[in-house]
């Protein structure tokens, strides 16, 4: 599969074939971690996160792929697991690119992690809807005939209120957040 | 829509490029000249973004479960037993639901099974070869590589579908994984391995049935398509019986043109290849063969290999009966050494966290031919050729200590024990070695020359006969055995006294079993086989079940009330075939002119109704029956045991 093909895959909803794909090289970050003091949970961990941060520069129009994307998510993963060795104070002996992408990610991770929590909040029903547009890129139609709405103005008003609802708690949750701080 | 709402729709057209020029262009000038609006529109883009990531985070984490499942199938007894126990419970269910046959749909509770109903399935025949009282099944695949594609009817509503593997994972109801784990697991067919060259290739016999591969080097290919280079393992095993294809994860159902038949197995391989945790393929165009020794000759039977994914078979070829195989000789062991041993003291304070030994031959520099690392149960490095090596310690990838001149002997082992503690000797690192029949005064003389300053004591040699079928257990305070013969209490009482005058760190060499060769016990072998992938092979004769029965079973058991509206895992072995039906739900089919026993997975335990209880219940019609179930998780500890039970 071309690189631009996995692009295209991860933009348009169809996740699920794109990640099939790229778990391919999954096999060998593992061996690599296992042999430089991990174990599998571990090297699940550090796959992960860099397939998250691979998503998160996908879904950037700008972004192109100069190598494949498993020597990309190798290169990311061994850096990951270097500053995770570094971390415990493990000393560690192997080459590492430096990864931009890394501290960036780790940045926005820091500043909107606490999103999950409203975003966790919003129940079944919100998620559900949100999930389908956002994520899976599906059109209201789509959306509101497999959600068994009336029409799709009703499941386009649905998803403006959870958005909504969302923003409210937002700003309440930054109001609070400033009144702790001072 | 309130105006809120529309203020909402009107940043997700921005943020989505879906505004017109000259609404972007007035979008853009208030959100210069306000800076909350401008805030509002960050947090509705950083929210969508979240949500985005958000369902990918939960996806990968699903794929994840999907990619172990299937990882777990090439996974046989040589990997860690936590990482297998830890996922068992996910294989176990999820293989459960794809095997689900003759799903019922659509009875109402008051009314469990119509009497009215129609039949399942038309006459049933069960074919074999010399059978006087059946039809052969008119079923002929249009030569090799027919392939079935009609896909799966079973009847699902909201109500009884399946439920998904994570669906099964989150649910209040699941057993703990414990204690699944520890009856499933026992239940399974170990997998035996070889070693290879991948370039060399191999030729070799099944350990069971005297079959013969025939692996030509060369043919793995990475997954990324890639030649592979080195050592790989081939991991097989073999399913001969229903007992051992019970919790196998096989289906044995086809489905051909919308008519369901079962799958009567004259034998069932499966075979990986494996490099460093990697399963590895076969390249395009090329195969490996296969010369099977089949369990019985069955009519109208062929060649099927089982996709890993979707669970479905295709036919490959016709089977062509001949002479059994001849013998070769196994492994060609006599041929080749073993060295196994340990690393200890590895987690020192000095942060060694991982360690390497790996055998250069002497006199050839640069040329590594064996490598192991460190590992919970040490290493073992079990083809090297005889000759003399250079052993290599590497701890955090820094090559600490060389030993110059390691003898290895065709058909023996040695057992090594390394001791990687440092402490300071003359400004070098010292290391403590055990050994196997080494010369003691040549090699401590030779040893004078290394710069590690080791010491070495004599330790255990093994014999060719027993090779790979040792165990290293760790047990830092006690010292090898050296009398295998002695029995494991007397070892151990021996060992205390000889600890007690030598407080020295060491391992125990356990003898699992002896590796005695089995001889063929079939008459008959199908010759040529050609497998174009690692998998699930079959020769295999398909039917129609004969006398169809629907069963909604209540269950009865002196100990522990079972739930009869719940659906369970359920399995039908009629002893007339080589075969298990796996049903999950509510009901079961069976063949009322069967020799029927039943299985019942609940609860991490397994029930079981032998052939006579079962037959005793005298199941002609549909309907619903009442089964008297007996607990047999404890008495089942292999595969063999369930044999016996079911008295296959």
């Amino acid at each position: 599969m071309g690189n631009e093909q996995i692009l295209i895959q991860l933009r348009s909803g169809k996740q699920k074939e794109a990640i099939a794909e790229l778990y391919k090289i999954f096999p060998s970050i593992r061996h690599f971690i296992r042999t430089h003091g991990g174990n599998d949970d571990e090297a699940k961990d550090i796959f992960q996160e860099a397939l998250i941060i691979f998503y998160k520069n996908a879904m950037k129009p700008e972004f192109t792929l100069s190598a494949t994307p498993h020597t990309y998510l190798f290169s990311v993963s061994k850096y990951l697991w270097k500053d995770e060795l570094k971390k415990k104070n493990k000393l560690v002996h192997f080459e590492v690119e430096k990864q931009e992408e890394v501290s960036q990610h780790e940045h926005t991770e820091e500043k909107f992690r606490w999103m999950d929590k409203i975003l966790n909040s919003l129940g079944e029903k919100c998620t559900e809807i949100l999930q389908l547009f956002y994520y899976k890129k599906q059109s209201m139609d789509e959306i509101a005939q497999q959600l068994g709405y009336k029409n799709v103005d009703t499941a386009k008003t649905q998803k403006y209120k959870c958005i909504e609802r969302a923003k409210v708690m937002a700003n309440e949750f930054n109001v609070k957040t400033i009144n702790n701080e001072l | 829509m309130r105006n809120e709402l529309k203020h909402i729709e009107e940043i997700e057209n921005y943020l989505s490029g879906n505004l017109s020029f000259a609404e972007k262009t007035l979008f853009e000038s208030r959100m210069n000249s306000d800076s909350n609006f401008l805030q509002e529109i960050e947090l509705q883009k950083s929210l969508t973004e979240r949500i985005a990531l958000k369902g990918f985070t939960n996806e990968i984490q699903n794929f994840h479960n999907e990619w172990l499942i299937s990882e777990s199938k090439i996974i046989g007894n040589g990997f860690q037993v936590k990482w297998i126990l830890n996922t068992f419970l996910a294989i176990f269910i999820t293989g459960i639901s794809a095997l689900s046959i003759y799903y019922f749909a659509g009875e109402n509770k008051e009314n469990l099974i119509s009497e009215n109903e129609k039949s399942i399935t038309d006459t049933t025949i069960l074919k074999k070869k010399k059978s006087t009282t059946n039809k052969s099944v008119s079923f002929i695949p249009n030569g090799p590589n027919y392939n079935v594609t009609a896909p799966t009817t079973y009847a699902f509503t909201p109500q009884n579908k399946p439920k998904t593997l994570a669906q099964i994972l989150n649910s209040d109801s699941i057993t703990p994984i414990g204690t699944v784990n520890n009856v499933l697991a026992r239940l399974q067919v170990p997998f035996e391995e070889i070693t290879m060259d991948a370039y060399e290739g191999t030729e070799f016999m099944t350990k069971y049935s005297r079959s013969r591969v025939v692996m030509p080097g060369g043919i793995l290919q990475h997954q990324d398509g890639s030649k592979v280079t080195g050592e790989v393992t081939i991991r097989y095993r073999e399913f001969r019986n229903a007992a051992e294809i019970v919790f196998s994860e096989i289906p044995m159902e086809h489905e051909q043109n919308g008519e369901k038949f079962q799958m009567n197995s004259a034998g069932m391989i499966e075979i990986r290849a494996i490099q460093n945790g990697e399963e590895l393929k076969i390249g395009k165009n090329n195969y490996f063969m296969l010369d099977y020794n089949v369990t019985e000759t069955l009519d109208d039977a062929y060649f099927w290999s089982m996709n890993d994914q979707s669970k479905k078979w295709t036919c490959e070829d016709t089977l062509k009966y001949g002479n059994p195989n001849p013998e070769i000789p196994d492994h060609k062991e006599e041929n080749y050494g073993m060295l196994t041993g340990k690393f200890f003291n590895v987690l020192s304070k000095d942060t060694i966290y991982y360690a390497k030994i790996k055998l250069t031959p002497v006199g050839d520099i640069g040329q590594t031919v064996s490598s192991a690392y460190y590992n919970d149960t040490g290493f073992v490095m079990p083809k090297i050729k005889p000759g003399r090596y250079m052993a290599t310690i590497s701890k955090n990838g820094f090559e600490s200590y060389v030993f110059e001149n390691i003898e290895i002997v065709a058909g023996k082992s040695r057992i090594l024990e390394v001791n990687l503690k440092p402490r300071k000797s003359n400004g070098h690192t010292i290391s403590k070695w055990f050994y196997s029949t080494f010369n003691k005064n040549s090699l401590n003389r030779k040893l004078k020359t290394v710069k590690a300053h080791a010491s070495l004591t004599s330790l255990k040699e093994i014999p060719a006969s027993l090779m790979g079928e040792f165990a290293m257990i760790e047990s830092p305070n006690e010292m090898i055995y050296d009398d295998m013969s002695l029995s494991k209490k007397e070892q151990r009482k021996n060992q205390q006294s000889a600890n007690i005058k030598e407080n020295k760190p060491s391992f125990i060499v356990e003898q699992k079993s002896k590796n005695e060769i089995v001889k063929n016990k079939f008459n008959h072998t199908v010759y040529g086989l050609k497998c174009a992938g690692f998998g699930v092979y079959n020769c295999d004769q398909i039917i129609k079940m004969k006398d169809p029965v629907k069963v909604r079973p209540m269950f009865r058991n002196s100990s522990e009330s079972i739930d009869n509206s719940t659906f369970k895992q359920m399995f039908i072995i009629d002893k007339n075939m080589n075969s298990v039906f796996s049903f999950y739900g509510t009901d079961f089919a069976i063949s009322s002119s069967g020799r029927n026993c039943f299985l019942l997975y609940h609860n991490g335990k397994i029930y079981g109704v032998k052939e006579e209880e079962f037959a005793s219940m005298k199941i002609t019609k549909d309907g619903t029956y009442e089964f008297q179930l007996t607990d047999i998780t404890k008495q089942l500890q292999s595969t063999e045991d369930l044999k016996k039970y079911l008295g296959l």
